[in-house]
């Protein structure tokens, strides 16, 4: 399950060192654009990191084990909804991972879903269905 | 006219077949079929169970056949049938009918068995598992072809399209009598519906969970399903996405006639073995490209097939779950719980839920399945 959740977070580091990286050349963002939520709002990854630790410690709630399961969605939940008490909300979803290809031309499963809401500021994982 | 060949290729499997598992009914195949797949000749359509595939893809690799992505085996097919015993579970899409009728049976023979040049409809069936989560994928297709004699020349002729996957459905707990969740809605006098708020049995929650079953986020349950409603949409997945879409996507009628046509001149090979190793290899490009056609839109399918996506399966699940929603809804307007809403007309027979949905079956009694 540590390794496991190690390789989700590496992969999730890996997106936000994308994301963050200097533009060609070494230009400098515009700092003026800035606003107060960006100073308020924890960053993507850290954000989504969390949600998604949240998540995977609460699969017990299908009797998952996240060994079996990879995340293949996330959503956030920007004007809140079911289980949400404000915007740091994700809905992630995970999928077995025998139902996920590992190339192109294979094919993929279908179903096998486990759909999570998460709400980051309450420390709060729900399932709230499985897919099929 | 289809060539209905797929019992050629049991015969050439040399095993004796079970039914003992793959028996269903047309219900358990799930409601609605997709209609007659574009790209596929409209009228009687048979599909032939092979149920030797269904032994864990068992006969899968036969020397005879070409798998996709391999080169074919320079074998003939054998012309002796071998000792075998065959029962058969027939799929038949009649002319304008959206749903399959299903039979069993023994072996029948094949009137088309020797005519060449006509198009094979696809033969087989997934393997269906219990347990193991709720889900359907679809092997790579295998052909048979076998050559004959067309005058100075040697032609390719398909025999079979064997299809094959795997599905599995996972039972849905069903306690018709326990007010506990996860459960199966049983809505009468001694089931497991109340009205106690804040209790998950209550008549509101199961009509709210099973309802957002089809909305974004929403899928089975966590606390109200079916396994009848699991069944119809792994069922949608194989019979509406895979056979009624993916297929003819692939194009198989085109692929068909395009190896058909296939010929080597008798003056460049002297015997039909000789005629094969040669065909071969553009037998097995072409049909490579049909497996990949399908392997692409069955993809492209399922990776949207998500709740409230609009796909087939969530909508064959929906309406089971539908009919155990009205039986919940009926029987709480009964009791002097909910007012029927202005919107929700009553079922056409005054509420209760079609057979298929499962409820309500009185206290001690499965629900849905």
């Amino acid at each position: 399950m540590i390794g496991h959740t190690s390789s989700t977070l590496l992969a999730l580091a890996a997106l936000c060192l994308a994301a963050c990286a200097p533009t060609p050349g070494g230009a400098v963002a515009p700092t003026g654009t800035k606003t107060m939520a960006d100073h308020s709002i924890p960053t993507t990854a850290s954000d989504l990191v969390e949600a998604v630790q949240l998540a995977e410690r609460n699969f017990g709630q299908a009797s998952a084990s996240t060994d079996d399961y990879r995340l293949v969605q996330a959503r956030r939940l920007l004007a809140g909804g079911e289980h949400c008490s404000g915007t740091r909300c994700w809905q992630l979803t995970f999928k077995l991972a025998r139902l996920i290809p590992t190339s192109l031309s294979a094919r993929l499963g279908a179903g096998g879903e486990l759909f999570f809401t998460v709400d980051v500021e309450r420390g709060e994982a729900i399932l709230t269905g499985h897919g099929e | 006219m289809w060539k209905a060949q797929g019992l050629a290729s049991v015969e050439r499997a040399g095993v004796t077949m079970s039914n003992a598992r793959d028996r269903r009914t047309a219900n358990e195949q799930g409601p609605g079929s997709g209609g007659i797949p574009t790209g596929i000749e409209p009228g009687k359509r048979t599909l032939v169970a092979n149920l030797a595939d269904g032994v864990a893809g068992a006969n899968r690799g036969r020397t005879n056949e070409a798998m996709a992505g391999r080169a074919e085996p320079p074998q003939l097919r054998s012309a002796e049938g071998g000792n075998t015993q065959t029962t058969q579970v027939s799929a038949v899409f009649r002319k304008g009918s959206t749903s399959p009728e299903t039979g069993l049976g023994g072996h029948t023979p094949n009137p088309d068995a020797a005519v060449a040049e006509q198009r094979v409809a696809p033969t087989g069936a997934p393997t269906v598992h219990a347990g193991g989560g709720n889900s359907c994928t679809p092997g790579n297709e295998v052909l048979d072809w076998t050559v004959v004699d067309a005058g100075a020349n040697w032609r390719a002729d398909v025999t079979a399209l064997r299809v094959s996957g795997d599905i599995h459905i996972t039972d849905w707990p069903n306690n018709p009598t326990s007010m506990t969740t996860p459960n199966t809605a049983n809505p009468v006098d001694g089931g497991n519906i109340n009205n106690t708020a804040g209790s998950a049995n209550h008549w509101q929650a199961a009509i709210d969970d099973m309802a957002d079953y089809d909305t974004a986020g929403g899928g089975a349950g966590p606390n109200w399903h079916s396994t009848a409603a699991s069944r119809a949409h792994e069922w949608a997945h194989w019979n509406e996405d895979y056979l009624a879409d993916c297929i003819p996507a692939g194009n198989w009628v085109q692929t068909n006639q395009d190896i058909d046509q296939m010929t080597v001149p008798k003056g460049d090979h002297a015997d039909a073995a000789s005629a094969r190793a040669a065909l071969a290899p553009r037998v097995t490009a072409r049909f490579n490209l049909f497996v990949a056609a399908v392997t692409r839109r069955w993809n492209a399918v399922i990776a949207s097939d998500v709740p409230g996506g609009g796909g087939r399966g969530y909508a064959a699940g929906t309406r089971v779950l539908s009919g155990l929603i009205g039986g919940v809804r009926t029987y709480a307007t009964g009791k002097g719980w909910a007012r029927r809403p202005a919107h929700e007309a009553p079922a056409p027979d005054g509420g209760t839920p079609a057979p298929d949905a499962g409820g309500p079956t009185g206290p001690g009694r499965g629900t849905g399945e």
